[in-house]
């Protein structure tokens, strides 16, 4: 209760420091996951939260988080505390240092940086996860959540130089050193978060043929650009995992079939001019397990088709 | 066409609208329909021949699906 003339002091008395029988301290973080602002993993989840967390990263829009793996370096440009030194020699801590990491990340290449870029002006929190498949975030109120940051930065790659490979770099400024001490809040799993925990891989959809009614559709990664037709030729015969729309509204898809000729799908609706086509959602992908764990899941672009 | 709620069968690579099969009158204008949708790949006569049977298919799911809830969603 706000209260007058009251600056909100209280007795500082420390803490008890007995060493406790099992040393904890985190080991070296091999990966972070970006989640929304928003998201707070309830205290009812954190049993299971290998499962939560791949549920999040099926979800449609901006409470899908995004897992990123294989930190395999760390530069550590954090600030130290600025003390200021008073006029009769006394010092004070003024302010504490903030941890800026950054980490070099070994597999994605290029794309996967791209893709890292396109979160450098988005507000997101961050958990780290270390070595020993701790996951670290900040307790909150009901549950927990991600650190917050200042910013997020994937750096514009540098370039192989003959000694060193080409180098990809993300850099984390977390705002709050509070956060990841006094308040942080960890688990430890037992399963391998980077491989339980895996991002949405981009399908692209390209237009193989069309005519009356019916559009050819092919489907590959959109970064590394393999065909999966072979791989997902049956489960994705299916006319309830593709979306066609008509200047935002949406079409019946009256049938889907292999076309084992093209390697593609022959989508087939009734329409003349534009449609967009796509496939359904990434849980729904999954739950018609295409995508999903142990894989990645898959998220499809839109082919825009000309019918005549 | 705007889409409700769809069900599809499946039947050897192919997936077809129920609702949009049983919107043909009869099983020679769903075939005709078809012919150059479906199991493109092989000769006319199996074509034509599993065509029919996911025609007859159809219907046979549109009965069941008539007696349970999502049948009648659907409708």
């Amino acid at each position: 209760m706000a209260e007058l003339n009251n600056p909100g002091c209280v007795l500082v008395l420390g803490a008890n420091t007995g060493i406790p029988g099992c040393d904890f301290a985190p080991d070296k973080f091999v990966g972070a996951i970006l989640i929304d602002k928003s998201t707070i993993i309830a205290d009812a989840d954190i049993p299971s939260i290998i499962a939560k967390l791949q549920e999040l990263t099926l979800v449609t829009g901006q409470g899908r988080i995004h897992p990123i793996f294989r930190f395999e370096e760390i530069a550590d440009n954090s600030a130290e505390e600025t003390v200021a030194t008073l006029g009769y020699g006394s010092m004070q801590v003024v302010k504490e240092g903030k941890y800026d990491w950054t980490f070099r990340i070994v597999k994605g290449g290029l794309c996967l940086n791209n893709k890292l870029r396109a979160f450098n002006k988005s507000n997101k929190k961050v958990l780290f996860v270390d070595s020993s498949n701790v996951i670290y975030g900040t307790r909150v109120e009901g549950g927990i959540t991600g650190f917050t940051m200042d910013f997020f930065y994937a750096k514009p790659f540098k370039a192989n130089d003959a000694s060193n490979a080409a180098i990809f770099n993300v850099r984390f400024a977390l705002a709050k050193p509070e956060e990841f001490n006094e308040k942080v809040a960890f688990v430890k799993t037992d399963q391998d978060v980077e491989e339980s925990v895996k991002g949405l891989l981009d399908l692209e959809l390209v237009q193989l043929a069309v005519a009356a009614g019916k559009v050819t559709v092919g489907i590959r990664t959109a970064c590394d650009k393999v065909d999966i037709y072979e791989a997902l030729g049956d489960a994705l015969a299916a006319g309830e995992l593709w979306k066609v729309t008509k200047d935002g509204a949406p079409v019946v898809v009256t049938s889907v079939a292999k076309n084992d000729v093209a390697g593609g799908w022959d989508v087939s609706f009734v329409g003349v001019g534009e449609h967009a086509i796509t496939l359904v959602s990434a849980s729904e992908l999954a739950a018609a397990n295409i995508g999903g764990y142990p894989e990645n899941g898959y998220e499809a672009g839109i082919l825009k088709s000309i019918l005549p | 066409m705007i889409m409700g709620k769809d069900v599809f069968i499946k039947m050897d690579g192919a997936s077809v609208n129920v609702a949009h099969v049983l919107s043909f009158s009869t099983e020679k204008e769903f075939v005709e329909a078809f012919d150059d949708k479906l199991y493109n790949g092989r000769e006319q006569k199996v074509r034509k021949a599993q065509l029919k049977s996911l025609y007859k298919l159809a219907k046979r799911q549109a009965d069941e699906l008539s007696k349970t809830t999502i049948g009648k969603d659907n409708k």
